[in-house]
């Protein structure tokens, strides 16, 4: 799953450590976030939301899903 | 933390050896006192670890709600339970089949390092898999 958390935290002019010490987790998890490596839990997603001033939609987008928000999956019918 | 725990580990090996020492060299009611007072060091020793371990997760945020390091450590734990499983039942067979105490202290010894083993091999491919190329930005503004 990608996200704009690097992209917010530096525009907020925020360090890793500021982020993770805002969200009360490891500095470790927000890297792991802003790698993509992690995905989130949804109390954590809300946190994030909360703390850039943001929806979590505008934060996560899910690969699979086309700009439109449809999803790409062709269905079978 | 490692510094702790290894001074821990250190002081309870050398309390350990000198109990037993002292279990082989006494009488039998000294013996039965010396080898409970082990169970109690072997206990607390564990109990030590545990808090060294706790109080520097709390001062990191590194098992708070959300930490990337508390969900690793769930995925390792998933994966050692199978090992422990596999761990168990290779170590029960080996007593079964050998029935010497002696032998079985020494598989009872080995499986729980191997236990270990097992959880911090798989811990440490998480991290390295979720964190590969961690810390090349800057910590402070």
């Amino acid at each position: 799953m990608k996200n704009h958390i690097a992209e917010s935290r530096r525009s907020a002019g925020w360090s890793q450590e500021d982020l993770a010490s805002l969200l009360s987790v490891s500095r470790q998890t927000v890297i792991a976030l802003e790698r993509g490596k992690y995905n989130p839990s949804l109390p954590l997603a809300f946190r994030l939301a909360r703390v850039f001033g943001t929806t979590i939609e505008e934060l996560f987008h899910d690969e699979g899903v086309g700009s439109n928000g449809s999803d790409p999956t062709p269905s079978s019918g | 933390m490692k510094k702790q725990i290894a001074g821990i580990l250190v002081a309870g090996i050398a309390a350990m050896a000198a109990l037993l020492a002292w279990a082989n060299a006494a009488g039998p009611t000294e013996e039965l006192l010396a080898r409970v007072l082990v169970a109690v060091l072997i206990v607390g020793l564990l109990i030590s670890l545990q808090l060294v371990k706790r109080a520097h997760h709390n001062r990191t945020l590194a098992h708070s709600e959300g930490s990337v390091e508390k969900e690793l450590a769930l995925r390792a734990q998933s994966a050692a339970y199978i090992d422990a499983l596999v761990i168990m039942v290779l170590a029960l067979a080996a007593i079964a089949v050998s029935g010497a105490s002696s032998f079985a202290l020494v598989v009872i010894v080995s499986a729980i390092v191997l236990l270990i083993l097992s959880f911090w091999v798989r811990y440490q491919l998480e991290k390295r898999q979720v964190l590969t190329g961690a810390g090349d930005e800057e910590s402070h503004s």
